[in-house]
């Protein structure tokens, strides 16, 4: 039922982690997807314009540019504004959840994410037939 | 998930060391808010990631020490050396970690005990700067089930991120016969929010169940203190664990406002009808037109691929038309699908981006290997030769002479570049110095800065090795001996704090560090006093010493000019054991004092132990390498200047008498006599007129003449150490290829003489 590696949604992973990084692409690649990484805000919205992926994954604690700030300003670009957004973070309380979906994610997850609640975020926010085939 | 691990562990590493620097910075200027962000930012990554293994004494440090740095970044606690101190020994703890972890993948079992131990250090500095900076997230760990809760049963806890008492209570199977009622216990917790009872374990088929044994496991939560929980339990303390948590807030969206109507389009607490749930809500949220209507086409986008992901058609026009607000977008949630078909997708799949630049990592071995190749290369390249002249004149042999030459060049190139492949920049052995400074500094009392100078320069693995220990000594040794503490300083006219420079450049083909400092200096008079005393010096001998080699001292072995020997630098390593580590990697030490103005010491050390410049030398038709580095000339020397006693024989050079060797006789060849030795010196008259070639050897203990047949040109070698059969020999540093590929021996005079 997955998609095949080349042809899944492009989901676009920006963390200044890479252990994060390389934690989510093993995850996402495993259900289908796409991967791309950027390291910070400004990389991932070069990177954003560059794909147009299905999907960005952003960090909120980066250095050069933060998560909201790239969210933000995803969501002014044309082409990007309506690109499905999820935000992590290491913060649970309600206050940082209620300040990424201001800036514009439309959905937030506490670190470290479950494999399997990524990759059905994932699903969900790329439109992909729900599935637990390919979940590590 | 051991390439992640991996990956972590270098991570990690990385973090700790940006850390550690941007620490430094803050100590030293409070108000660099660079660094507190920077500080910040490493302690959380560090939280994130290592959040995603199974090491929660690492996480729970570098959480707390997050914590810590969140009041500092907000201005509610203000840097002091005590908490410097502190997040210093959290940062150690990890590295320490990251090593066992890099080691044996684990923590060690101590982990959780330090990690408490670390933490209590800093929520305590936390706390006193911080009104009701409270306690962290206590022993969640210890009742894993906690962070586990879900859905109603953490409504029903109430609390999100508040403190709340765990227990866990496995009531003895015989307890209904000793008097105990376990359900009456909870009855007499304060608070209590949650109560679980299960099977302690599977329970046995009902004819075989024994009512009377207790066969249950008790899981509770309560909103009151661990103190004011455990008294409950005082009859049954081996029965139950009792412990604070922190009930983490779990990344479910709050509730619906109680007017919504329930989404039927997704399953019922799925994770689909909480994300449209949550679609909704942003549709609400305050912010201007435009702001508002980028949300709204990220929404209309998400429920649109929700609702698809779900196998409902959703048509995004219909969608859209619903995403105005969130009571619009519910009713439609609400009331069923619309009839339509979907189907855009955004055309993606182009080649995957190349990933980050990042540094390889390259086994020594493998390294080695390659520089034995290489140099097996030049060997079978320089038989070519010999075939190419074979071969005669003609078109052909023009042919094979360039492509010969060409060869020449390529193979000079490749070992040029796989030299180049081991130079490393010398940060590596400069990063650990910012941290030994402020330390040392901080223990004996006084202010030093320190200058760092090109640490940009590249050398040989093995020479940033053989160069770690002795610069941490000579810092050591400075701050400790050389920088005067504030009041002396300022007595004698010099600002208060000291200034050290370590500076590090390349020159004539090797590497040079300098350490110095702008101290008390050395004082040559004291050095001869102490040598005398100390017995290493007769006292004549001592007076006929000049200024600097007095100052030069400092390298004999046992020295020491420390009043007192301070713990620091007097433990053992001297500076002879400086000047010996310097030595055998072929490199120089020299020393500069100013009484009163400070002290340099200079390391001038090769850029490489593997490759080896020596100069050619013949004795007995075989040749031999001398190591430039204890070469301090080459001359011709007539026979009838030589001196003979007996068998021992000396020359004049340089206005010295220096002792003169043969090499053949060294090596245990027979003397030559003065006539033909072999190979073609047609071309030299000056021999059969009757001189010798002498090399002039600057050893340890003063020059030595080394007389050799001949002396042939300067060459950089691959110096490999003596193996099989050979190895046994004395007096040999290693083997060598020439760029012609001639085998020789290169010789370690120091052991030959």
């Amino acid at each position: 039922m997955s998609a095949n590696h080349t042809g899944g949604p492009r989901v676009l992973v920006v963390d200044d982690a890479v252990t994060v990084r390389a934690f989510s692409r093993r995850v996402l690649e495993g259900a289908g997807f796409v991967v791309d990484e950027a390291v910070n805000g400004i990389e991932g919205l070069e990177r954003a314009m560059a794909v147009v992926p299905d999907l960005v994954i952003v960090d909120v604690n980066m250095r050069k540019m933060d998560g909201y700030t790239m969210l933000r300003v995803l969501r002014r670009d044309p082409a990007l504004r309506d690109v499905p957004a999820i935000m992590i973070s290491t913060e649970s309380k309600d206050s940082d959840r209620e300040q990424a979906l201001l800036a514009g994610a439309n959905w937030y997850i506490v670190k470290p994410p479950r494999p399997e609640v990524l990759v059905e975020a994932a699903r969900l926010l790329t439109g992909q037939p729900l599935t637990t085939e390919g979940v590590p | 998930m051991s390439e992640l691990f991996d990956q972590f562990v270098v991570e990690a590493q990385e973090l700790l060391e940006t850390a550690g620097g941007a620490l430094l910075a803050l100590e030293r200027d409070p108000a660099d808010r660079a660094s507190v962000d920077e500080l910040f930012r490493a302690f959380h990554t560090l939280k994130g990631a290592s959040g995603l293994f199974d090491m929660a004494p690492f996480t729970r440090l570098v959480h707390v020490g997050e914590d810590t740095l969140s009041l500092l970044r907000d201005g509610r606690r203000g840097m002091t050396p005590e908490l410097a101190d502190r997040l210093f020994r959290a940062l150690d703890q990890c590295a320490r970690w990251v090593a066992a972890l890099e080691d044996t993948g684990a923590l060690p079992a101590d982990a959780a005990q330090a990690s408490e131990t670390l933490v209590r250090g800093l929520s305590g500095v936390s706390a006193e700067g911080a009104a009701g900076g409270g306690e962290a997230a206590g022993e969640t760990d210890a009742f894993p089930w906690v962070a586990a809760l879900a859905g109603e049963d953490r409504e029903a806890v109430g609390v999100a991120g508040g403190v709340l008492t765990a227990i866990d209570y496995r009531p003895d199977p015989d307890c209904f016969f000793t008097g105990d009622d376990p359900l009456a216990l909870f009855r007499r917790v304060p608070d209590l929010r949650w109560l679980r009872i299960e099977p302690a374990e599977p329970l046995p088929p009902l004819a075989q169940l024994d009512p009377y044994r207790c066969l249950l496991r008790f899981r509770a939560l309560s909103g009151a203190g661990v103190e004011a929980v455990a008294p409950a339990f005082r009859s049954v303390p081996d029965q139950v664990r009792i412990g604070s948590v922190t009930l983490m807030p779990a990344a479910a969206p709050p509730a619906a406002p109680p007017s919504a109507k329930p989404i039927t389009m997704a399953p019922p607490g799925s994770l689909a009808a909480a994300m449209l749930e949550e679609q909704a809500r942003i549709l609400d949220l305050p912010g201007s037109a435009a702001e508002r209507q980028s949300r709204n086409a990220a929404v209309t986008r998400a429920v649109t691929a929700i609702l698809t992901a779900l196998g409902r058609s959703a048509d995004r026009a219909v969608v859209a038309a619903a995403c105005v607000d969130s009571r619009t977008l519910r009713r439609f949630l609400a009331d069923g699908p619309p009839e339509k078909d979907p189907a855009e997708k955004p055309a993606a799949a182009e080649a995957r981006p190349a990933s980050p630049r990042r540094a390889l990592r390259v086994e020594p071995e493998r390294m080695d290997a390659l520089m034995a190749l290489v140099g097996e290369l030049s060997v079978v390249k320089g038989q070519l030769e010999p075939l190419v002249r074979r071969v005669g004149d003609g078109e052909l042999t023009r042919d094979m002479k360039a492509f010969s030459a060409r060869l020449d060049s390529l193979v000079g190139d490749l070992r040029h570049a796989a030299l180049r492949l081991r130079l490393l920049p010398l940060a590596r052995v400069f990063d650990p110095l910012p941290r030994l400074v402020r330390d040392t500094a901080r223990r004996l009392d006084k202010t030093v800065e320190l200058v760092l100078d090109g640490a940009e320069t590249e050398a040989d693995k093995d020479i940033l090795d053989v160069l770690g220990e002795p610069l941490l000594h000579l810092v050591r040794n400075a701050i400790d001996h050389g920088i005067e503490a504030p009041e002396r300083r300022a007595a004698s006219g010099k600002p208060p704090g000291g200034t050290l420079r370590v500076h590090a450049f390349q020159d004539k083909g090797g590497v040079v560090v300098e350490v110095s400092d702008d101290g008390a200096g050395i004082d040559p008079a004291a050095m001869r006093k102490a040598a005398v005393a100390k017995g290493l010096l007769a006292p004549d001998a001592a007076a006929a010493l000049g200024d600097d080699e007095a100052v030069r001292l400092v390298f004999a072995p046992g020295f020491s000019t420390a009043g007192s020997v301070s713990d620091l630098s007097g433990r053992g390593v001297g500076m002879d054991a400086v000047r010996a580590a310097v030595e055998r990697a072929g490199g120089r030490v020299e020393i500069a004092s100013t009484p009163g103005s400070g002290t340099r010491v200079r390391l001038a050390l090769p850029l490489t132990l593997s490759i080896t410049r020596v100069v050619v030398v013949e004795a007995a038709g075989s040749f031999y390498g001398i190591p430039v580095a204890v070469v301090g000339g080459v001359q011709r020397v007539p026979r009838a200047e030589i001196r003979g006693v007996k068998r021992a024989e000396s020359v004049v050079l340089r206005d010295r008498v220096v002792p003169l060797v043969r090499l053949r006789r060294l090596l245990g060849q027979p003397p030559d006599d003065g006539h033909g030795h072999g190979h073609g010196d047609g071309h030299r008259d000056g021999r059969s007129g009757g001189a010798d070639c002498v090399v002039l050897a600057e050893l340890g203990d003063g020059p030595v003449a080394v007389a050799v047949d001949d002396v042939g040109e300067r060459a950089d070698v691959v110096l490999r150490p003596m193996s099989g059969v050979l190895r046994g020999l004395r007096g040999y540093a290693g083997t060598a290829v020439l760029g012609d590929g001639r085998l020789i021996l290169v010789l370690d005079l120091r052991e030959l003489l």
